[in-house]
């Protein structure tokens, strides 16, 4: 392993281990934060949604079967899998009583969509798992196994991302939250966000190994993705457009868009969501003297800043006015121990992502060797040397 | 010969062509007829609600309670009888319901003709006859019981505090400082199965609290209304078992202002969304990949 190798692993153990300390003092608070959802929330919602889009990008090629993008599917099907889990973290840490939290599962509440999203999640783990041990194994198993795996991962995607919408969209007791968008921008985001996380994991698993990007991958990069994202950015604005302005006409909701619009969450809704995470990687990707894979990278990583302040804003502006007895603005911002904690999952992601860059066979050409998916050792030693 | 290589390049390259689109409609059509489906089966869930409204008119055999604030002292006597009925730790005069003050009297306070009004108001759970709290909740810690209240056990709860952001009324709270779950009014259910009322109408002085079924609480409180009272939560989040009187608009007395549809109605009217949109967006992207794979054929021929 090289030094910068070393060097990063031991950048993200320090991270987790900042994290876990983050965590247990914001498990262990004893008082409660000045709103129910806080920091972790919209985290969850970003990796929910960043694992799923991932999984919907991949399955262009896995279900829709357009063989360009078959080069990355592997990689974009772990990206999938690892993506989930700080979402699962946050989640669980975020939970009062994480102890009992098998009542998901054994009380099942089928009305309550967040009942659902248990389920469901499990259900998107478990066949994401085997449609990555299907792709590790495609030459010595029956071809419809990949495909089989591949639409129901796509169902599940798909009904992940439109309860995670609904779940906040049909909160009528908080205005914001309450619109039947919600579930359509959900998808959009998440789209958006795998597109992102193919660009950026991709490219920059090619550099940390000192290799340069396939030319077919950089192919598909400057010919499909660029103008997904330019498309998907316009559309994101529609939707937020078609949110808000009704909203806006609504005597109950026009408070809380006021605070993203002209409030305190002004900064990070013009500023981040719209300029940083929308117009600039618009004006980066519409540049044809700047399509280099670069400047794509740099566009991917501003969309995917800008989606996850999206959800932070939805999330804690929409909490952001008490009920008439506490009448006035809750203001809100995450203590250093959520921010360590949140970090703390990143990095563990990360970390994950790493492993599996050694030990699975995720270029095209690799196959598995050792276990039932890992490459063989000398593969590893191989990479190890380079 | 050249040129003839050409042409079955050519020919080779248009059957190819034709076969990837014929089996991209094929795909396409494939596709189509469960997400048709699908968005037929979305539609049912909003079609449903109207009855789901009606559904939401409750027996008159249910206990409700009549609050008549005109009457209330603003003694805190029923705050006093909940916390120890409920074992819950002192406070002195809270401002809002808490994990600690599951009901709590609130203060507004107004100038009638150069004169200063206090103007009490009972806060607790409303017990909504279509709560939104029972139908959020993940693991059934809460439930509509077939008498009125909206029970509650701790036991079940995972404290995800759904509840919290659900309600209307802002009632639910997380109790950090002991169990880490969450705490609100249950009617005193423990109580109501030994024939007992809840612990704050058995002590109010002045009778401004009436415990009884609902027919009978509902006829005092029309009666009120009557004779010219403000009445609250007869239509309130498509009604609650809790109904307040009062001489002043409830906007003077801080009480929220709450439409009237029951707001877990919204959540089924979501579920329509949400099927339609998960068929959209497995059509759209079906669609999609269909272009993707001409774009690809083109770009061979050019």
């Amino acid at each position: 392993m090289k030094l910068l190798g070393k060097l990063w692993v031991f950048f993200l153990i320090a991270l987790i281990g900042a994290g876990i300390f983050g965590a247990v003092k914001f498990v262990g608070r004893s008082h409660s934060e000045s709103i129910p959802w806080g920091l972790l929330v919209p985290s969850y919602i970003f990796f929910a949604l960043a694992a799923t889009g991932t999984s919907l990008v991949n399955s262009i090629s896995t279900v829709f079967k357009v063989e360009r993008f078959a080069p990355i599917v592997k990689r974009g099907i772990w990206l999938s899998l690892i993506l989930i889990i700080p979402a699962g973290i946050f989640i669980i840490l975020d939970l009062g009583k994480a102890t009992q939290a098998f009542n998901l599962y054994t009380l099942f509440h089928e009305s309550s969509r967040l009942a659902w999203m248990g389920m469901l999640y499990l259900i998107f783990i478990v066949f994401l798992v085997l449609q990555l041990i299907s792709m590790i194994r495609i030459e010595s198993i029956a071809k419809w196994i990949p495909l089989t795996m591949g639409a129901i991962v796509l169902a599940a995607t798909l009904t992940v991302e439109t309860n995670l919408g609904a779940l906040f969209g049909a909160v009528e007791a908080k205005p914001l939250w309450a619109s039947p968008i919600l579930p359509l921008q959900f998808i959009v985001s998440a789209f958006m966000v795998g597109v992102c996380m193919h660009i950026l994991f991709v490219s920059t698993s090619y550099t940390a190994k000192g290799k340069s990007i396939p030319s077919t991958v950089q192919s598909f990069f400057s010919r499909d993705y660029r103008p997904w994202l330019i498309g998907l950015v316009f559309i994101n604005f529609v939707l937020i457009a078609a949110k808000f302005i009704p909203e806006l006409m609504s005597a109950e909701a026009n408070e809380y868009v006021k605070l993203l619009i002209a409030g305190p969450y002004s900064a990070t809704f013009w500023g981040i969501e719209i300029i940083l995470g929308g117009i600039i990687p618009l004006i980066l990707l519409t540049n044809q003297a700047k399509s280099s894979s670069k400047w794509l990278v740099g566009a991917a990583a501003l969309i995917v800043i800008g989606i996850f302040f999206s959800k932070y804003n939805l999330i804690i502006a929409g909490q952001s006015i008490g009920p008439t007895f506490t009448e006035g603005f809750i203001s809100y911002f995450p203590s250093i121990y959520e921010i360590l904690t949140a970090l703390g999952g990143v990095a563990f992601c990360l970390l994950v992502y790493t492993l599996g860059e050694w030990l699975l066979p995720l270029e095209p050409d690799e196959r598995p060797a050792w276990f039932i998916f890992a490459k063989r050792r000398s593969g590893i030693q191989r990479d190890a040397v380079a | 010969m050249p040129n003839k290589d050409k042409k079955d390049k050519y020919k080779a390259n248009s059957r190819d062509n034709k076969a990837e689109t014929k089996l991209n409609r094929r795909d396409f059509l494939k596709l189509s007829i469960p997400a048709a489906g699908l968005f037929v089966f979305g539609l049912a869930p909003i079609l449903q609600t109207s009855s789901a409204e009606a559904a939401s008119v409750v027996s008159p055999n249910t206990v409700a309670m009549l609050y008549e604030s005109a009457k209330c002292l603003g003694c805190r006597r029923c705050e006093d009888a909940c916390r120890r009925w409920n074992k819950l730790g002192p406070e002195y005069r809270p401002t809002d319901v808490s994990a600690n003050s599951l009901t709590t009297l609130k203060y507004r306070e107004v100038i009638v003709k150069g004169k200063t009004k206090w103007l009490p108001s009972k806060w607790q759970c409303m017990h909504c006859n279509n709560p939104s709290c029972v139908n959020v909740c993940p693991t059934e810690a809460l439930q509509k019981t077939n008498d009125g209240p909206v029970s509650y056990d701790e036991g079940k709860c995972i404290g995800c505090q759904y509840c919290v952001s659900a309600c209307p009324f802002s009632i639910p709270r997380f109790d950090w400082e002991h169990n880490r779950v969450i705490k609100k009014c249950t009617f005193c259910t423990d109580r109501l199965v030994d024939g007992l009322e809840p612990a704050c109408s058995s002590v109010c002085p002045v009778d401004a609290l009436t415990f009884g079924d609902r027919q009978t609480v509902m006829g005092k409180a029309e009666e009120a209304r009557f004779n010219g009272a403000y009445i609250y939560g007869r239509d309130e989040a498509g009604g609650t078992s809790w109904i307040y009187t009062s001489d002043v608009p409830f906007e003077e007395r801080g009480v929220p202002a709450v439409n009237e549809e029951a707001f877990s109605i919204n959540s089924q009217r979501m579920l329509g969304s949400q099927l339609g949109t998960i068929a959209f967006g497995a059509v759209a992207l079906g669609v999609f990949s269909m272009y993707l794979r001409r774009k690809r054929i083109d770009g061979g021929q050019r």
